[in-house]
């Protein structure tokens, strides 16, 4: 998804694929008179096979909207001036009963964070059936403001996001963000209020939002504070825990003239192999970005130094496809300086990918991966269970009498891919 | 003297061989983490451009990606 593209008459954003060849085909293009201009990032793949995504609405609210697979656009939810929710930049995320959750800008609470629409914006919800938008929560600003992320879904089933601004607005330093719990019926509380110890060392203003690793700890970047040069630190990768205790990783710019990478925008990615990937926006031996590594206990190496020809700013939290490789854009750069679309191979092998890693005995998976044509078995946690490949690459699986919480295989003819989620058998 | 450094680099033979090894051992290593342009968005008209933020990249049932 992009803001612009579709034509010189109707840059209003446009929806594509690309395959992992690089073949790119553009499925759609928004329409600002239904509310679905200026698409910002990303869609969601929703158990429909529909992506849901959202737009900020350019010089109107915004609005979340489905895209069909073939690329017809719907609109979903409409936002509107305070009280209600505005300029939403990020897609909604599934909850555990099927409605979408998502975090918008701006709205919510006036006479707040007054500027653009006012208002610190919140969280709203849209039930499965496309209606009831619900406003679930306004951020303060002493308790989180403008959230620039989407919501991330624990394992808990609870929601965790962060906002960029809002927190404690004691000093000249602060107005940093937070990350904060929310229950799926609106239950709030910050985790942790950043900018807490001196000079932000633990970290300031969180562009992405969070992403939970498989020992349960929350990862995440944040675009300014730390202990790096420059004079405004640059940046840092932190770990979470669940109750709330923040450990600093690795701060950017711990290298001079910052060849490690500056100012992260884009989040993390646990890859197969455990260990996290992202992108900075600045930073690296070109200054223009890098994509790093970074194991769970910190160590921290740049595996790309972007240098416009092959990219520049990149702002992406990376995806890892069930192919096993690392795949992301960039904002800038490339031969027409409009970005380029990479992808960063580390010899990681084929996986699963569940599309809700949650459900009762008898109801329907659906698995992500390849070479399901030539599947022949699926188990939960060992436990058999019948399926059905609708191509090479997608599959439905009945969750069968017995089982329990696990992984899930499915077996190809080229090996057994495992998922990488816990399948959670309610 | 002549002969002295000879026997020396001869010495030195198995050192150098040892070393080769390792800096291709490396090589390899460092060939597993590929970096390609997949695409250069802006390539023909119509082309989306510029994707901000970091947001999310969907997979879709086709193998597709979804930025």
């Amino acid at each position: 998804m992009t803001p612009t593209g579709c034509g010189p008459y109707s840059g209003f954003g446009t929806g594509f694929s690309i395959t992992p060849a690089g073949k790119v085909k553009v499925l759609g293009c928004l329409d600002q008179a239904n509310d679905q201009g200026d698409p910002v990032s990303g869609v969601t793949l929703g158990t429909d096979g529909n992506f849901y995504g959202s737009s900020n609405g350019g010089d109107y609210y915004g609005s979340v909207w489905k895209m069909s697979a073939a690329g017809k656009f719907t609109t979903y939810g409409v936002f509107g001036a305070s009280p209600n929710l505005a300029t939403p930049l990020t897609p909604p995320v599934i909850g555990m009963d099927g409605s979408l959750y998502g975090t918008a800008e701006e709205g919510g609470t006036t006479g707040l964070c007054t500027y653009g629409f006012g208002g610190c914006g919140g969280v709203y919800k849209i039930k499965s059936s496309g209606k009831g938008y619900t406003v679930l929560y306004r951020f303060d600003q002493t308790n989180g403001a403008n959230s620039y992320s989407p919501l991330l879904l624990g394992t808990d089933g609870n929601f965790y996001g962060t906002t960029y601004l809002g927190g404690d607005l004691s000093g000249s330093f602060k107005n940093a963000g937070v990350v904060f719990k929310m229950t799926p019926s609106g239950e709030y509380s910050v985790l942790y209020v950043f900018c807490a110890r001196a000079n932000c060392v633990d970290g300031a203003n969180p562009v992405a939002g969070l992403t939970q690793a498989t020992n349960g700890n929350f990862y995440g970047t944040t675009e300014y504070g730390g202990t790096g040069a420059g004079g405004y630190p640059q940046g840092v990768v932190f770990k979470l825990t669940p109750a709330g205790k923040l450990t600093v990783l690795y701060n950017f710019c711990s290298i001079a003239s910052c060849t490690d990478g500056a100012n992260p925008d884009g989040g993390l990615v646990q890859a197969s192999d455990g260990n996290f990937y992202g992108t900075t926006t600045a930073g690296g031996t070109q200054n223009y970005g890098v994509i790093f590594q970074i194991t769970p206990s910190g160590k921290y190496t740049v595996l790309y130094n972007f240098d416009y020809t092959t990219g520049a700013y990149p702002e992406v939290t990376l995806i890892q496809h069930t192919n096993g490789v690392l795949y992301g854009d960039t904002v800038q750069g490339g031969p027409a300086r409009v970005g380029v679309f990479f992808s960063v191979g580390m010899g990681l092998p084929p996986f699963a990918k569940l599309v809700t890693w949650w459900g009762k005995v008898g109801g329907t998976v659906e698995i992500l991966g390849q070479g399901f044509k030539g599947a022949t078995s699926v188990s939960f946690n060992g436990t058999p269970a019948t399926f059905k490949a609708t191509n090479d690459t997608y599959l439905t699986a009945t969750v069968p009498t017995g089982a329990t919480s696990g992984y899930v295989t499915v077996v190809t003819a080229k090996g057994t891919l495992t998922s990488n989620q816990v399948f959670q058998v309610q | 003297m002549r002969d002295v450094m000879k026997s020396d680099r001869m010495r030195q033979t198995p050192v150098l061989v040892v070393l080769v090894v390792v800096l291709l051992l490396s090589a390899t290593a460092l060939h597993a983490q590929t970096f390609t342009v997949l695409y250069n968005l802006g390539s023909v008209a119509g082309d989306p451009t510029s994707p901000t933020n970091p947001g999310i990249i969907a997979q879709g049932r086709n193998g597709d990606c979804i930025p």
